[in-house]
């Protein structure tokens, strides 16, 4: 990067400040509602008001004297209201409705009770308990003050169904702050409430003890671990506190199965989602072994800890069952490809490695299928791949394989006149002799299945190792002389004519398993390919044909020296 | 911090939104998001809570397009205000180059505006950041209700507890209603890309800035 690259610091940041002023402008007018995030345009927004604005204006008309009472009412309330501050959580939603229902001091903006001086009739303060309760607030405690206290009917002797309603009032206030902000002190002072109300319910109804006991799980639970729960669960709290109120109140549910509906939102909060008979048998292993393996003392965490496990574990079956579709697409995909460069000549490395990709996919395929077969958790829909056919209705396999057999592993060969018979030999195989047989050598090969490199030298004083190449050639003199090859002949060869060396040339091989002469008629040639129309194969590891290839009339076979040793 | 690439002339910086829970950090990102040109705007990667807590974190990715040849990308994140969360803060803050801190005007929320300042200078402190060396703006949210009964705390208080030491720009917002949203945008990307620019592409030396966060109130 050269400094000519690099704009005037002045200049860029200005530029950017242009382009930041013309784009970072809003193109509409929106407003966002607070309690649910909702967007609205601004005129949609606009005639929602204008409606609510005049509905509020008819019901004014339809119910004057109503709205008199009302306003009287709060009236004497203000008067009598003073010291414990009302802190509202929500104030964006109950700001238009406030300003109508309770008058305040503008100054101070708050809102007042005075327990001492309060001297409500029941009427009244079920009155001012209805305004509290219609305003919706979500209100947050200050102090640890108890403010339905002020709010209890005098004259009353304190009883259980009392104190019921005073702790489960003060249960509803704890639990709209947990929904504003979950803290330990807030949880453990609702926790403490609701065992209270259990303690004095528990004997009167069995549902309402067990909705208390729900509330107390959860409560538990968001004590030990608030970030792993359902984000709704303050909320579900707060519906399971306004049905309490119900019960406790003796106030008409505003249908049969609100209590049953609470119930069973306060267990799906506790409880995991409803799996397969098959899978939750399963999860039960799980849990057993979960449960030997971890020894909890406290219940409460063992259970969250198997609710949250079977919750991964479902996750996982679904990433599992995902990736099984990605490796199927892919096998797919590969398949063609793979066939078609098998047909296709000078690609067999290309063709390989599909191959070998798409055997790697499959196997991994068949070690998930096979693993979930064993642990029971595929799903009851799930279809094992199944090998594609062609049109002709062969294996895919089978015809790969065909592919694969004719083809020649070889584009070019190395040919010999060996023992009488034109042979080929791979190229791979390195040559570190290749001349005529060194004259102090024939003998030896004549009468003898061994051919010593001591015997290439002319004369005692005569070197050895300037006549070998490739490996042979790094060796030295000393080592050379002790070297014993042994001589193959040609395997294909007439048994007339098999023990004969009538060549005059020697070729000394370095094979993968060791060193080896031949004695041919003449210095090998090269037989250009590729070989793929004429390549026969032949079967058998130890085989020293590896195959034969077709030359106009002539088949000539391919040896494998190493397999001669 | 911010990725500057000379060879793709690419400069991509990270701005948060920080702040106490319930002040209005994810509804500042909505509002951009649905009131900014399309074509400037990328995906906001949310998770969907139908209006109640963040819980993870709010991405908005803003594209400026192309400056004297640089592309000049801006990823707006939001942190999840409740105190629990304190470790994914932490980690929405890593390479943080400039900041917005959120504050609550009621009166309610005043300890734990204090509270939120406290936790973010902390938390910058383990990335061995100083607040005072990053472009940091304030923005006083549901500054709407001062005129409604309910007790807020006045510009002065909010500025005493969150902008006696920063002394940076505070807006007046109602992010709801999209007041002072834009504003606060405009002052952070600018400040932040100047910051950017200065500290990593151009050499501190050769802009005439002191201090990031030392201009006036608009």
């Amino acid at each position: 990067m050269t400094v000519e690259n690099i704009p005037d610091p002045n200049d860029f940041t200005k530029e950017i400040e242009g382009t930041i002023d013309n784009l970072f402008n809003p193109t509409k007018k929106i407003v966002i509602d607070p309690l649910t995030n909702e967007v609205k345009e601004v005129e949609e927004a606009n005639s929602l008001i204008l409606e609510e604005e005049k509905k509020a204006k008819e019901s004014e008309i339809a119910t004057p004297v109503l709205e008199e009472d009302h306003q009287r009412e709060n009236k004497e309330t203000k008067e009598q209201i003073s010291k414990d501050e009302i802190l509202l959580s929500e104030p964006t939603s109950i700001e238009v409705e406030s300003e109508q229902t309770i008058e305040t001091k503008e100054d101070k903006n708050i809102l007042e009770l005075e327990p001492e001086t309060l001297n409500l009739t029941e009427t009244q303060t079920e009155q001012l308990e209805d305004d509290t309760d219609e305003l919706e607030f979500e209100l947050e405690l200050e102090a640890e003050e108890d403010t339905t206290t002020s709010l209890s009917v005098e004259g009353e002797e304190p009883n259980y169904t009392n104190e019921n309603l005073k702790l489960t009032e003060k249960l509803e206030q704890v639990v709209l702050t947990v929904e504003w902000e979950i803290t330990p002190k807030l949880v453990e002072e609702a926790l403490k409430l609701v065992k209270q109300l259990k303690e004095n319910i528990s004997n009167e109804d069995i549902k309402t003890s067990e909705l208390l006991g729900l509330m107390e799980g959860i409560l538990e639970h968001l004590l030990v671990s608030p970030d792993k729960l359902p984000t709704n669960a303050p909320i579900i709290l707060k519906q399971g506190v306004k049905v309490l109120k119900k019960l406790v109140t003796d106030e008409h549910l505003t249908s049969q199965d609100e209590l049953d509906n609470t119930l069973d939102e306060l267990k799906k909060i506790l409880k995991p989602p409803k799996q397969p008979k098959k899978d939750r048998q399963d999860n039960i292993e799980l849990k057993t072994q979960h449960k030997e393996t971890n020894k909890l003392d406290d219940s409460t965490t063992q259970h969250h800890d198997n609710t949250v496990d079977i919750r991964i574990q479902n996750l996982l079956l679904k990433t599992i069952e995902k990736q099984l579709k990605i490796l199927d697409d892919c096998i797919d995909k590969i398949l063609p490809v793979e066939l078609t460069l098998s047909k296709t000549k000078e690609a067999e490395k290309l063709y390989l490695f599909h191959k070998t990709l798409r055997e790697e996919l499959e196997h991994q395929y068949n070690y998930i299928v096979e693993n979930l077969e064993k642990f029971k958790l595929l799903p009851k829909d799930f279809k094992k791949r199944e090998r594609k056919q062609i049109p002709s209705s062969a294996p895919i396999k089978d015809l790969i394989k065909k592919e694969e057999v004719a083809l020649c592993p070889w584009t070019r060969l190395l040919g010999i006149n060996w023992n009488n018979r034109f042979s080929a030999i791979p190229p791979e195989v390195e040559i570190v002799y290749n001349g005529p047989i060194p004259r102090k050598a024939k003998n030896q090969i004549k009468s003898s299945n061994v051919l010593e490199l001591s015997k290439f030298k002319a004369w005692p004083w005569t070197k050895i190792k300037g006549m070998f190449s490739g490996t042979l050639s790094q060796k030295s003199e000393e080592e050379l002389r002790a070297i014993t090859v042994p001589i193959i002949d040609n395997p294909t060869a007439s048994k007339l004519f098999g023990s004969e060396r009538i060549g005059n040339h020697l070729i000394i091989l370095n094979t993968n398993k060791g060193l080896c002469a031949i004695v041919s008629e003449g210095p090998p040639e090269e037989i250009p390919g590729p070989f793929d129309k004429n390549w026969q194969p032949e079967k058998g590891k130890d085989n020293p044909v590896v195959g034969y290839i077709k030359q106009g009339e002539q088949k000539i076979p391919v040896i494998a020296p190493e397999r001669l040793l | 911090m911010a990725l500057i690439d000379l060879s793709k002339r690419e400069i991509h910086c990270k701005i948060v939104y920080y702040g106490p829970g319930r002040c209005g950090k994810t509804t500042n990102l909505l509002y951009i998001y649905n009131a900014m040109q399309n074509n400037v705007r990328g995906k906001l990667l949310t998770i969907e809570t139908k209006g109640d807590r963040t819980l993870f974190f709010d991405l908005l990715p803003i594209n400026l397009g192309k400056v004297q040849g640089f592309n000049i990308r801006i990823q707006l994140y939001t942190v999840p205000g409740q105190t629990i969360y304190e470790a994914t803060r932490r980690l929405v803050l890593k390479g943080v180059d400039g900041l917005v801190f959120v504050a609550d005007s009621l009166r309610v929320r005043r300890a734990k505006n204090i509270e939120s300042m406290e936790d973010l200078k902390k938390n910058l402190r383990t990335y061995n950041l100083d607040i005072k060396e990053l472009p940091v703006v304030l923005q006083y949210n549901k500054r709407d209700l001062v005129k409604s009964p309910i007790p807020t705390l006045s510009v002065e208080e909010l500025d005493q507890d969150l902008n006696q030491e920063l002394k940076t720009v505070a807006f007046e917002a109602c992010a709801t209603q999209g007041i002072g949203v834009f504003e606060t945008l405009k002052e952070i990307s600018k400040r932040t890309i100047k910051y950017v620019t200065a500290k990593n592409l151009l050499g501190a030396s050769k802009l005439s800035m002191t201090s990031p966060n030392h201009m006036a109130r608009p």
